[in-house]
């Protein structure tokens, strides 16, 4: 019994040991001082916590959009029409020399239901379902979401935490929460059946 | 013993009663806790991040929200989860009693269950329905483990007394110092103390995330980014509670003991452990916790009242034990009973009972829902939009809930001229004989709650809403329809409760109606209501204070449309910003008979000291 602890306390320790390394192997990539447990942390909630868009997305797509970068990607063909950045999303909208407009969604992970047409490093793409079928229009717009997506920094990412929890939340089934629920209910009366017996007896002894 | 506890059961469950009533009053948190328990038994979607609070960046509540969402399961409604709280807090009564008598004797139990009882309002709004109200509960049942821990330190006590802290950690934020109380009793086992201590503060920890993970990391992601941001707070003073002085004399009485060496002092230091472990970590937070800009509310150590009873009955009951003879002391836990069944509220020495209460009640709400629907065949949307009261959004959010969805046709209900006010009104003020128009919903000693049904010509469906902020901004005006039953708030209102300043000016149309009516408009002046003016109607009158108009109708012209035009000075002493919620203010408007009885009552009401 006393081996067989040993070894599972030994397991644990490789575990959290090895996810403190491979942690911290990460961190180092990008070159950040910040300090491991925030990072840890902001990596654990972001897939676990919804996360909004700060202004300073808006800020570095504009940013990106007068740089004249994405000149090549819409050549003679299409002009950017529209770029919105609104809690979970930027809605994305070019417009061909016809005047016929394509959209193009870049969502947070979990936050649009539906398959995306591509995925990127911080969003998945959805072009919109109204869009005329033009190849060079989703080509177009997906090289485009691939631009934005590498532009805006991951600190335009927050948590949706200004008024409290996001109403995109992940949710869980009812019945985990009556389980915990009930579980919750049989602690307290377990505490109470043994703690009055504990009190009656343990006194007396 | 078991005479006493049943004795003590019935008086405090009583005691109770007559403080939280028999419904909750409306209230935000209780709505909003609602709608999660009905998303999360409806759509099959429960929250594991909790709700926000008060506290920026921080959420909290999971397993209330959950606790909430097993009585709705088991067909227990908001009133009734109000009477499991009440009926959870006479439990604990007779478990602190249960403490108080097998740690000390009986002196002690009546003590600590008088102690526990004494001065409830004060430290949560017991009226209401909301995760505060199950921490008298809940800390009891903590002060029971911790002691439990003491008297028989092993894996399995400390365990039960760390998952217990786990729970109220996730009940509500305040409660998370509870996981340093299971370290601290499980640190005086006279055997394997750091490793129970140890074990103690890892199932802590692990069952306070595992029941919400994303709480937990939401929560600590949101310190890490705040904690430069935390600087600029400043200290506030640390409000006075009716705990203070008890945990002064448990603190005290601990601290002269060791001043006393007998063996009397020793045992009271035994006995007193587990509750001060309880005590002090919290307490200690609570008290260090202004200089960092925290406002120390009473309901944050709500918790800790069963803990605090029980410290300062000790020492108490050592000098009455002394003082009174064998038999008074038995009769103690009777006299408490008797004390607190016959004279409730005075023997809890509660200044606030739900007698006092003129907030409206969740049973006051569904009553008026089903008055209007089934008496006055009112649609669901016609009590969203034509009911009218000085309780603003807190009571059409609770309309929401107290209206069956099935009765929520939407679409319009045609153009019928119908309106009713809902007021909680001095008894003293209430007109005499009382018109037809006027039911009674409520009566208790402090207020009467009334339905006034009138004949109303506003039409709700579309406002033009004008705002012009004080800062000198130009001002913009918007033409707005409002579907309460999809969204309660007026799209275009400033927001309340945002300390907004400037003038808000409506429009409103009214019904066409037959030649010779006469309807009129009252703006009251009333606590927490803000106070505006009439600017302009189609035809009649204006008062020289703005309050009121009598709008004539002298032929029937559906050509042009009639007018009202009102405006709110939010910001001024009318309308200051605890009074502007959001929502369009209260005002009556209707018929000139009874807007003319409602207006007199309410001035009544408003010269009444």
């Amino acid at each position: 019994m006393k081996r067989c602890t040993v070894r599972v306390a030994r397991q644990l320790l490789r575990c959290v040991l090895g996810l403190t390394i491979l942690s911290s192997s990460g961190f180092a990539a990008d070159g950040s001082d910040e300090p491991l447990l925030r990072r840890f942390v902001e990596r654990l909630d972001r897939s676990m916590v919804s996360r909004c868009l700060t202004p300073a997305a808006g800020t570095a797509m504009s940013e990106l959009v007068g740089s004249g970068a994405l000149q090549p990607v819409l050549g003679s063909y299409f002009v950017l029409k529209r770029g919105n950045v609104g809690g979970d999303h930027i809605e994305i909208e070019i417009e061909d020399h016809t005047h016929a407009t394509y959209g193009l969604t870049l969502a947070l992970p979990g936050t649009k239901t539906g398959e995306p047409a591509g995925r990127g490093a911080r969003f998945w793409y959805y072009l919109a379902p109204t869009n005329a079928p033009d190849p060079r229009a989703a080509e177009a717009l997906l090289a485009l979401a691939q631009r934005f997506d590498a532009a805006i920094p991951e600190a335009a990412l927050a948590p949706c935490a200004g008024a409290g929890p996001s109403r995109e939340e992940p949710r869980y089934p009812r019945a985990l929460a009556l389980g915990s629920a009930w579980l919750g209910v049989m602690v307290l009366l377990g505490t109470i059946v043994y703690g009055v017996r504990a009190l009656a007896l343990g006194l007396r002894e | 013993m078991k005479l006493a506890s049943s004795a003590l059961f019935v008086a405090a469950l009583l005691a109770n009663l007559r403080l939280g009533g028999t419904s909750p009053i409306v209230w935000i948190d209780t709505f909003n806790d609602e709608h999660e328990v009905r998303r999360c038994l409806a759509d099959d979607s429960c929250t594991l991040t909790g709700v926000s609070t008060s506290v920026p960046g921080q959420a909290h509540a999971v397993a209330w929200l959950e606790l909430r969402t097993l009585l709705a399961w088991l067909g227990v409604g908001i009133d009734g989860a109000h009477l499991t709280m009440l009926v959870s807090n006479a439990l604990a009564v007779v478990l602190v009693f249960y403490l108080g008598v097998r740690l000390g004797n009986v002196c002690a139990g009546t003590f600590a269950a008088w102690l526990l009882m004494d001065r409830l309002d004060a430290f949560a709004r017991m009226t209401a329905l909301y995760n505060t109200s199950p921490l008298l509960f809940l800390g009891t049942v903590l002060l029971l483990a911790c002691t439990a821990v003491i008297v028989r330190p092993n894996l399995v006590s400390v365990t039960l007394a760390a998952l217990v802290a786990a729970l109220m950690a996730n009940v509500h934020l305040a409660c998370a110092m509870t996981g340093a109380s299971v370290v601290w009793v499980a640190l005086l086992a006279p055997r394997r103390r750091f490793a129970l201590a140890a074990f103690g503060a890892l199932v802590f920890v692990l069952g306070t995330f595992a029941m919400a993970p994303p709480t937990w990391l939401h929560n600590i992601s949101s310190l890490l980014q705040d904690r430069g941001a935390r600087g600029h707070l400043v200290a506030v003073n640390v409000a006075y509670n009716p705990m203070m002085n008890w945990a002064l004399l448990a603190v005290g009485a601990w601290i002269a003991s060791f001043a006393l060496r007998t063996d009397a002092a020793a045992a009271y230091r035994r006995q007193v452990q587990g509750a001060l472990a309880v005590l002090v970590p919290s307490l200690a937070v609570f008290l260090i916790a202004p200089r960092y800009g925290f406002n120390a509310e009473a309901k944050y150590i709500f918790h800790l009242k069963a803990a605090c009873a029980l410290a300062a009955a000790l020492p108490l009951a050592a000098v009455a034990q002394r003082l009174l003879p064998l038999r008074m002391q038995q009769a103690l836990p009777f006299v408490l009973a008797v004390v607190l069944a016959v004279s409730g509220d005075y023997g809890a020495r509660a200044r606030v009972t739900a007698a006092d209460e003129r907030t409206p009640t969740v049973a006051d709400v569904a009553a008026v829902a089903h008055l209007l629907q089934s008496e006055q065949q009112w649609t669901g949307e016609e009590i969203l939009r034509n009911l009218k009261t000085p309780e603003g959004i807190t009571f059409l959010s609770g309309l929401r809930y107290a209206l069956p969805p099935t009765l929520h046709p939407v679409g319009a209900p045609g153009h019928r001229e119908r309106g009713a006010i809902f007021l909680t009104l001095d008894p003293a003020v209430l007109p005499e004989p009382m018109p037809p128009s006027w039911r009674i919903v409520r009566r208790t000693r402090q207020s009467v709650v009334v339905l006034v049904l009138m004949r109303s010509r506003i039409d709700w469906r579309e406002l033009l809403v004008c705002i012009q902020p004080a800062d000198g901004s130009p001002q913009r005006c918007d033409r707005r329809s409002w579907q309460p039953e999809h969204e309660l708030f007026v799209a275009h209102l400033p927001p309340g409760g945002a300390g907004w300043q400037g003038k808000l000016r409506l429009s409103l149309a009214l019904h066409p109606t037959a030649a010779g009516f006469v309807d009129e408009i009252f703006m009251p002046r009333m606590p927490f209501v803000c106070g505006g003016r009439v600017v302009s109607t189609p035809a009649g009158t204006i008062s020289a204070d703005q309050r009121h108009a009598s709008i004539t109708t002298p032929a029937i012209d559906q050509a042009t449309p009639a007018i009202v035009t009102l405006e709110w000075q939010i910001g001024a002493p009318e309308c200051h910003d605890l009074a502007y919620d959001g929502m369009v203010p209260f005002f009556v408007e209707g018929d000139a008979g009874t807007v003319s009885t409602v207006a007199a009552v309410l001035r009544r009401q408003e010269r009444a000291p």
